[in-house]
């Protein structure tokens, strides 16, 4: 597998004009990329040589990659950062295994934003949002994304993106000391927000490219390469869920259309290898960040995307206590028609597993206490607090079973 | 030449947006929000009188909204949003716990601030403008790159007649909270619905 993706990657390289030929061997069993249905890609070569960070324009690239490694040395104190062990070594795994020669060049940060977002820069900084972690389900989906998103490193696309957005760069820098001095830090995030923007929005042929080379990656790895297509059409489950379309916003305006992404990448894996999902391995590996990744999900207070996420996690285990909690504890915030009765169903069934976080019995005791049942109710705030003796709201509960 | 043009362009977009950003000195003395609640204020405080960087009916600092600010909802009714705003803005229900509007306000700063990271420190019973509410605080982190900052909150919040009326304060926790929190608790203490006079 490692020879197969090996090839891949060198491979490519042996397109390269010049120089960069000169550095990448030609794998022994002298894979090729192959273009598929994915456009006319006729070269996918790798533009980045293994372990060498100069680029086309010295001068350029000097600045750019200071730029990023001064954001990078940021973010590697910041508190959004994830800092538990066994999901970090589980994700750059298989980031050092998607990445083959370029693995030492590619450094990957789970960062905690509960929305579904992964970048590169081209200094190999690779950011990967919790939010995108909760909604892939398995390995081959989150490796589709990460294999994407190697796809822009080895295309080398960001470099060339943030050398034409330098100015725009500069100008933001403009931007948030102004608006520092004016005490707006709301308008400091939209220049974060610009900034990112002028970074990351890579053009549609180079999201098509990266497509095509993440596609490759996963089934080279023995991945689903279906699973690329799935997590598109998840997005837009969750778009027609919620009426906005969350995926075409400042970020990702250049990217191609969702529908159209998901049919091209859906037929596209139908000349691939079909590949394992390897969902128990991804389940153990990010295992320890599913409590904290669903409750910042809960609190972005889209109830129906909640829904949706929790509704995936339980495809595969009904009886999953975890998302079984967010559901109902989405249902009995959203309180809409019915919601309650369903909240009762979903919070019940959570707290009957032992994966469920104590204040899924302080859920339920609410929308037990909501439709009457203040018998149960009693019994489930009790049972919350004898879980959790320290919560933050014990004497509120107190006085609640004392009412 | 196009340096000079876009640092032109950026100063003319900032002074087009402070013009947004007006403020108002109020205090020290007794003060009316919205003639719905009635505090007395010790000092004086900075008012945010309008502006798209305000998230909340009332929003006044001290030391300027990056290091500090008190949020004052005086009495939204149902289906109105507390923190923030728009159509997805999380809006306060008849009924709700107080851990519902613990959460209630967490979402809306999340959404408003890009805050996360909520750690709870406490919910509890307490008065407030004669009323039977609760006090409670957290911890959380908020902003991007070099604007990220640790920060504390400490909020009342109490329903009458089917309204809540809220009292949010959070501030950088470094310095700012811990110099602010006995003033905000003064703040606080001073409520009182404006037919209440004051004891």
């Amino acid at each position: 597998m490692n020879l197969a993706r090996r090839g891949f990657l060198t491979g490519g390289c042996a397109f390269c004009a010049g120089g960069l030929l000169a550095c990448t061997p030609t794998a022994p069993d002298g894979a090729q990329p192959q273009t598929g249905g994915m456009g006319a890609h006729s070269d996918l070569a790798a533009r980045n040589t293994p372990g060498v960070r100069t680029g086309v324009s010295a001068d350029a690239d000097d600045g750019l990659r200071a730029t990023m490694d001064q954001m990078e040395a940021r973010l590697r104190t910041s508190r959004f950062l994830i800092r538990e062990p066994k999901a970090n070594a589980y994700v750059r795994r298989i980031v050092r295994d998607l990445a083959g020669d370029y693995a030492g060049d590619i450094r990957a940060y789970l960062v905690r934003v509960p929305f579904f977002n992964a970048s590169q820069a081209p200094n190999g900084m690779m950011q990967i949002y919790s939010g995108l972690l909760l909604r892939c389900t398995n390995e081959a989906q989150m490796a589709a994304v990460l294999g994407h998103e190697i796809g822009h490193y080895l295309r080398a696309h960001s470099r060339q993106r943030m050398q034409d957005a330098r100015n725009a760069a500069d100008m933001a820098q403009v931007f948030a000391f102004i608006f520092a001095g004016l005490g707006a830090p709301q308008l400091n995030s939209a220049t974060d927000i610009i900034l990112t923007a002028s970074f990351f929005a890579y053009g549609r042929d180079q999201e098509r490219e990266s497509d095509e080379i993440g596609m490759r990656l996963l089934s080279q790895h023995g991945l689903s390469p279906i699973e690329a297509a799935r997590n598109w059409e998840n997005l837009i489950a969750e778009d027609q869920a919620t009426g906005i379309s969350k995926y075409r916003d400042v970020l990702r305006a250049s990217h191609p259309d969702q529908s159209e992404r998901a049919e091209t990448l859906r037929r596209r894996a139908g000349e691939l290898p079909t590949g394992v999902t390897r969902a128990d391995e991804y389940r153990e590996g990010i295992g320890a960040l599913r409590e904290v990744m669903f409750e910042d999900q809960i609190r972005t207070g889209s109830h129906a995307v909640t829904m949706l996420i929790a509704d995936r996690w339980l495809a595969a285990d009904s009886k999953d206590g975890l998302p079984l909690y967010a559901k109902g504890e989405a249902l009995r915030q959203r309180a809409g028609d019915g919601d309650d009765t369903k909240a009762v169903e979903s919070l019940a069934a959570a707290v009957a597993d032992s994966r469920a976080p104590a204040v899924a019995w302080r859920s339920l005791a609410l929308v037990q206490r909501k439709l009457g049942r203040e018998g149960e109710a009693r019994e489930a705030f009790r049972e919350y607090l004898r879980l959790a003796p320290d919560a933050p709201d014990r004497e509120i509960v107190r006085r609640n079973l004392q009412g | 030449m196009p340096r000079i043009r876009i640092l032109l362009c950026a100063i003319a977009v900032a002074l087009s947006l402070t013009a947004c950003q007006h403020y108002a000195s109020i205090g020290p003395g007794d003060y009316d929000v919205q003639q719905k609640l009635a505090v007395t204020l010790d000092r004086a405080w900075n008012r945010q009188v309008e502006g798209a960087g305000r998230i909340c009916a009332e929003s006044w600092t001290s030391n300027g909204p990056l290091l500090d600010m008190l949020c004052i909802v005086p009495g939204v009714a149902e289906g109105s949003p507390v923190i923030g705003s728009g159509a997805e803005a999380p809006r306060f229900r008849n009924g709700m716990t107080a851990a519902d509007i613990v959460e209630l306000v967490q979402t809306g700063l999340a959404r408003s601030m890009q805050a996360s990271d909520f750690v709870p420190i406490s919910i509890a019973p307490a008065t407030i403008a004669g009323r039977e509410g609760f006090r409670f605080e957290f911890k959380f982190g908020a902003g991007q790159s070099a604007m990220e900052t640790d920060r504390h909150a400490l909020g009342y919040a109490f329903e009458e007649e089917k309204r809540l009326y809220l009292i949010l304060f959070h501030a950088a926790e470094i310095h700012y909270f811990p110099q602010m929190k006995p003033i905000v608790e003064e703040v606080a203490a001073s409520a009182r619905l404006p037919r209440q006079r004051r004891t």
